[in-house]
């Protein structure tokens, strides 16, 4: 394939015409622009469901979840242990190995996914069936972000 | 006139990534110059020996930021080769539609990094601005922008969602649609043509010499590229011609993405056009994560990413992790061996400019 080599002084000017159009980007906070379905956020455990096998604790690469003991839970089902899974998202990567690992399927991940705190002990937590910080709600459809 | 020494980077704008460049210049020509990488090693060859064997891809989509799914997709394929499974026919569709469209957004990193570099900031942003329609339809399939974690051995993790394809295919036509824009604004550009024509001259004798390999080579008129040589996920159904130029310099270099980048927006539409005519549900074959061995022996499996050949050469000792695994990544190549000597009688202003065409991957060299 053969490509002209020439150019022109005129092409910067091309680029004006792409004042009028809409900008990429959103305001945030004002609009928040609503993550995919799959999106891959905090964990959220349903701790009736969960019998403590420890499979995600296990085949995390992050090191990031570690099982703690809950006497209260303790069942006489086979394989089932009075342990939880405590997640660390200072060193959870987010890819989800845990919940597809997960036998009972009672770990799930969801969209939210900020959370600022100055105490980094914050970042560690027992995830439960609460979803942690529920995001605001969206006020923007992807299909408007789209350049026309 | 006195030669004096220039470090450029780690904390250069125009440097990619953590990367720096030691250049003796006479006056603003440069008459040596010597590659400092190093900045980012972060061992992953030796991680990978402590993962079990699915634990990688969370891991080695780290070692290309801009081009994850190669990676991801080299290792597994690797891996797939060594214990002798094959991916169901959709998911090798999936797989194809991930890779070409982390090319198509790797190119468009490429082309605001080169056009920053010359001082078109228009471009730099137009690309990046485009770029996230890509990590948007990322993020609908795999659940993530950047790292997608979503190419594991055995395929690809999910099937697409619902009406997925049709969604590529507007994004595709609104790229097309762009990639004119660009032409008028950035590839006919006088201030472009003027910087990148007969800057740094690659010939053919010299790319094979040094295994020069992607897009780099194929802008010197060696027609090399894995999807061709050594085919694999769904590249031998697609039908495509490898693009090549003669010239091998910067303009012939940008100008081989650009030509391809419309190539990827072809076989992006090939793929979803397959897709809609497929039984959906069968993408992976899910081995146990957790006690999954593979057998004795080794493999190599190499894929095209936007920067060239980029392989995984894995060794197993029967066990459920790697025994041993080395990559072989293109920039090693590219910015350390050839960088040097091309630089070389270059001006000063073309030293950012060059790691740029070639599109230089400090990551992955330092892996």
């Amino acid at each position: 394939m053969t490509i002209k080599r020439e150019g022109s002084l005129f092409s910067p000017f091309r680029a004006l015409k792409q004042l009028g159009k809409k900008p990429h980007t959103v305001q945030i906070p004002k609009v928040v622009k609503p993550p995919a379905e799959r999106y891959r956020g905090f964990h959220t455990n349903d701790l009736e469901k969960c019998i403590g096998c420890g499979n995600c604790s296990r085949i995390c690469p992050d090191n990031a979840i570690k099982m703690v003991p809950f006497p209260e839970y303790a069942k006489k089902e086979p394989g089932s242990m009075p342990l939880r899974p405590q997640i660390d998202y200072g060193r959870c990567c987010f890819c989800a190995l845990c919940v597809e690992v997960c036998p009972t399927g009672s770990l799930q991940m969801v969209k939210t996914f900020t959370h600022v705190d100055d105490k980094k002990e914050s970042f560690v937590f027992i995830p439960d069936s609460k979803v942690v910080h529920e995001t605001p709600d969206f006020v923007l459809d992807t299909k408007d972000l789209r350049r026309k | 006139m006195k030669e004096v020494d220039l470090f450029f980077g780690p904390q250069h704008p125009g440097i990619t990534g953590n990367f720096s460049v030691r250049v003796k210049i006479d006056g603003d020509t440069v008459v040596k110059a010597q590659a400092i990488p190093g900045f980012l090693h972060r061992g992953f060859e030796k991680l990978m020996e402590m993962r079990h064997w699915m634990q990688g891809p969370p891991l080695i989509c780290r070692i290309c930021v801009p081009d994850a799914d190669h990676s991801e997709t080299g290792y597994s394929m690797a891996v797939e080769r060594l214990a002798g499974i094959e991916v169901p026919e959709r998911g090798k569709y999936i797989r194809a539609l991930t890779l070409e469209m982390s090319r198509l957004s790797a190119y468009l990193f490429y082309f605001a990094g080169y056009g920053g570099s010359i001082g078109l900031y228009t471009i730099a942003q137009w690309a990046i601005g485009d770029r996230d329609y890509l990590l948007d339809l990322y993020e609908e399939l795999t659940g993530a922008r950047v790292y997608h974690i979503f190419n594991f051995p055995g395929g690809p993790r999910w099937d697409t969602p619902e009406g997925f394809e049709d969604r590529v295919d507007k994004v595709m036509d609104y790229l097309e649609k762009r990639l004119k824009e660009y032409d008028k604004l950035y590839f006919n550009n006088m201030v472009f043509l003027k910087r990148s024509q007969d800057v740094a001259v690659m010939k053919k004798s010299y790319a094979e010499k040094m295994e020069v390999t992607g897009p780099n080579a194929r802008a010197t008129g060696w027609a090399i590229d894995v999807r061709k040589d050594d085919p694999y996920a769904a590249y031998p159904d697609l039908d495509f011609e490898l693009i090549t130029q003669d010239e091998g310099d910067s303009y012939a270099r940008v100008m081989q993405r650009r030509l391809e980048f419309q190539q990827s927006i072809d076989l992006v539409r090939q793929i979803t056009k397959k897709l809609r005519s497929m039984p959906r549900g069968n993408v992976r074959l899910i081995p146990n994560a957790l006690h999954w061995k593979i057998p004795r022996g080794e493999a190599y499996a190499a894929v095209e990413s936007s920067k060239g050949e980029l392989g995984y050469y894995v060794v197993s000792d029967g066990g459920i992790s790697p025994y041993r695994m080395q990559v072989r990544g293109p920039s090693i190549s590219h910015g350390v061996q050839v960088y040097e000597e091309m630089i070389v009688g270059q001006r000063l202003a073309d030293v950012a400019a060059l790691m740029f065409s070639l599109d230089v991957c400090p990551p992955d060299i330092d892996r």
